[in-house]
């Protein structure tokens, strides 16, 4: 057991934060909040950097040496997943990021990656200042609601934390904390950690309010808190047009939503803000940048066919919403044949379309629609394959051969499909 | 190794020339990317300090090591063979093993001018930037390191604070090419001629053909012609 002179590792972090526990909720952004005035804008920026900041910490933690914590914290219900689901509620108002809390977020992160390069178990430092927000949230949890609940039909998942079990889990966390092998040293250095941390924190938060003289700017973390700062467009009808074309690029491919669910559902709005930017450049840029993402989605499993489809529609999409700047958009259709092009270099039509339909009959409809195109897709994998895109076929296979999903008729199909195809390259069927 | 002997440092030397030198030279690398893509940030940092008390000079290491262990690892990542967070693992342990390795830096007699080096704004990746600064420092230039994401104004102003006059920028992810048209065309703006400007990072060995506004800076594929190329 690690006593510092009998007392335990919680109650010295609890000592240690106490003056900068007090700094925090004296912030205008938790006055505001208490008192119902906070804008949604500062509600939307602390949910984002949270979720950047988590997504980090959820990255790191398996790198922990404390087995049994790791275990118990990455046991628990995801809290960037109730973040994610406190988003998706605001996804459609395409609210502007704070861009001074852009800047706190990546120092935090960046920070939360090197504990876990230098010094693993300073990471529950970090940890210890999260479960106890978990805990002290509940306390905001009434003015959240009071202030956006009508907009969020009653549900703030972040703030609800862990509900009737809160506390339960906060005790389990306390006696596996107070159970850690540490010496004095190590307590000492954990204490830092969670110190530095509630310091940075209250940046991050000062950011949130008062919003007057902040900069607000459209980020790619708008979309996606996983995406990183690749450039997105800045006029609000682009965005929309983005959103609106990667969702219905997901309608045509069931298979994005069954396979990558709400991570997948956040990559693809981000991406497409991203290939909307490329507008701006000369063809021959905006095609390398294209190729790019390309082979990056081509060799995780996503055949290039989509990212043609996403370009199409996103062509469509821009010239529906933005009409003034058809010509402009016009470099995004001109990538979509590009890539169609070698696609059916490689698998010429009719073989490909024969092929992707021998696979609809013999998977029954693609088991009536609920995986629609993808016989497309392994066609397209072949393609990719051939093409140079070294794992564009295994990443593919790796979940559509997977035997808690599909059963041996499926296999099957997909077996001759894809030997067929493979037979196919280049004519030499 | 003497400062004299650090000033003999050639690209030769740093090639390692013979087919013993380039064996142990891949030998070192695979063992050094073996161990930071485990995370064994101890091991890494051994490895590589034995190299260099066994007389591995510290450019050459650079070279054949660390940018080479880089690239392999963005090639893992655009394969999906590893994951965003082995990447940054990765990176983070070799730049903690840089550190480590940069008090033992030989900084040669010459004085060839001053290098502002950066990375471009929304770059994320500043490593590669970090080891142009190092081994274009210990080869004589007067380096100021930036990091990578610095606002342009703030880039200028330390140009100017420097008086320097070669301006070298890194970009990793392709995206980010427009913004490194943006930031040569406000260089040259501010200083004309006066201010060279070389250019390197994984982004350049991925474009098939320079956007046409970068004509005139110098490119660099790598360490080996950032120094090549700089030696005028």
């Amino acid at each position: 057991m690690n006593e510092t002179k009998h007392t335990t590792l919680m109650d010295s972090l609890k000592e240690a934060i106490r003056e900068q526990h007090a700094r925090m909720e004296a912030l205008p952004f938790i006055a505001e909040l208490t008192n119902g005035q906070l804008p949604l804008e500062s509600y939307v920026g602390q949910l984002r950097a949270m979720a950047v900041i988590q997504s980090t910490l959820d990255h790191e933690l398996a790198q922990l040496n404390a087995g049994e914590l790791r275990t118990l914290l990455l046991g628990r219900p995801s809290r960037l997943a109730h973040l994610r689901k406190d988003l998706s509620v605001f996804d459609k108002l395409h609210i502007p990021d704070i861009e001074a809390a852009l800047g706190h977020t990546r120092t935090i992160a960046e920070r939360i990656r090197r504990y876990r390069v230098e010094q693993p178990n300073d990471l529950l430092g970090i940890q210890y200042v999260l479960e106890g927000t978990t805990l002290g949230n509940a306390v905001h949890l009434p003015d959240i609601l009071r202030t956006f609940g009508s907009q969020t039909s009653g549900t703030a998942y972040y703030y609800t934390g862990y509900g009737d079990r809160t506390a339960e889990y906060w005790q389990e966390f306390c006696v596996a904390m107070n159970a850690l092998h540490i010496n004095q040293d190590e307590c000492a250095r954990l204490i830092q950690v969670a110190l530095d941390f509630f310091d940075e924190l209250a940046a991050l938060f000062s950011t949130f309010y008062p919003l007057q003289n902040q900069e607000m700017i459209y980020t790619a973390g708008m979309l996606n808190p996983e995406a990183g700062d690749h450039p997105v467009p800045n006029d609000v009808r682009e965005i929309e047009a983005a959103v609106t074309a990667a969702r219905k690029c997901r309608e045509e491919f069931p298979y994005f939503d069954e396979r990558y669910q709400e991570r997948g559902r956040s990559f693809a709005k981000s991406d497409a803000a991203w290939l909307t930017t490329l507008s701006e450049l000369p063809g021959t840029q905006l095609l390398n940048q294209v190729e790019w993402l390309g082979r990056v989605l081509g060799n995780r499993g996503m055949p290039r066919i989509t990212l043609e489809r996403q370009l199409e529609l996103l062509y469509e999409e821009l010239v529906a919403i933005v009409p003034e700047k058809t010509d402009h958009y016009s470099g995004l259709l001109e990538a979509a044949e590009s890539l169609k092009r070698e696609r059916l270099h490689h698998i010429p039509e009719p073989v490909f379309t024969d092929l992707a339909r021998e696979f609809h009959l013999a998977t029954d409809g693609e088991l009536q629609g609920r995986l629609r195109r993808t016989g497309d897709l392994i066609v397209s994998a072949v393609c990719d394959q051939a093409a140079g895109i070294s794992e564009a076929v295994t990443s593919l296979l790796t979940w559509l051969t997977d035997p808690e999903r599909f059963s041996p008729q499926w296999f099957e199909a997909v077996s001759n499909t894809l030997n067929k195809a493979q037979k196919s390259v280049n004519g030499n069927a | 190794m003497t400062t004299s002997d650090a000033t003999q440092i050639h690209t030769s030397d740093v090639k390692s020339e013979n087919a013993e030198a380039v064996s142990i030279a891949a030998a070192l690398r695979q063992e050094y990317l073996k161990e930071i893509l485990a995370g064994n940030r101890k091991t890494a940092l051994e490895i590589i300090m034995d190299a260099y008390r066994g007389g591995y000079p510290i450019p050459g290491i650079y070279v054949d090591v660390f940018q080479e262990a880089l690239y392999e690892i963005g090639r893992l990542w655009e394969t999906n063979l590893i994951t965003v967070a082995d990447e940054h693992m990765g990176t983070a342990i070799t730049q903690y093993v840089m550190s480590n390795l940069y008090q033992h830096l030989e900084i040669a007699d010459k004085h060839r001018g001053k290098l502002v080096m950066t990375g471009v704004q929304g770059e994320l990746h500043q490593v590669g930037a970090n080891m142009v600064s190092d081994v274009l420092e210990a080869d004589g230039w007067d380096a100021m390191f930036l990091g990578t994401n610095v606002p342009t104004d703030g880039v200028i102003t330390r140009i100017r604070e420097h008086k320097a006059n070669l301006f070298g920028i890194s970009s990793t992810m392709l995206f980010n090419i427009p913004k490194v048209v943006q930031l040569v065309e406000t260089t040259r703006n501010e200083f004309g001629d006066s201010v060279r400007i070389i250019l390197g990072g994984g982004a350049f060995r991925t474009l098939q053909k320079l956007p046409a506004e970068l004509e005139g800076c110098i490119v660099a594929m790598d360490l080996r012609e950032a120094l090549d190329m700089t030696r005028w």
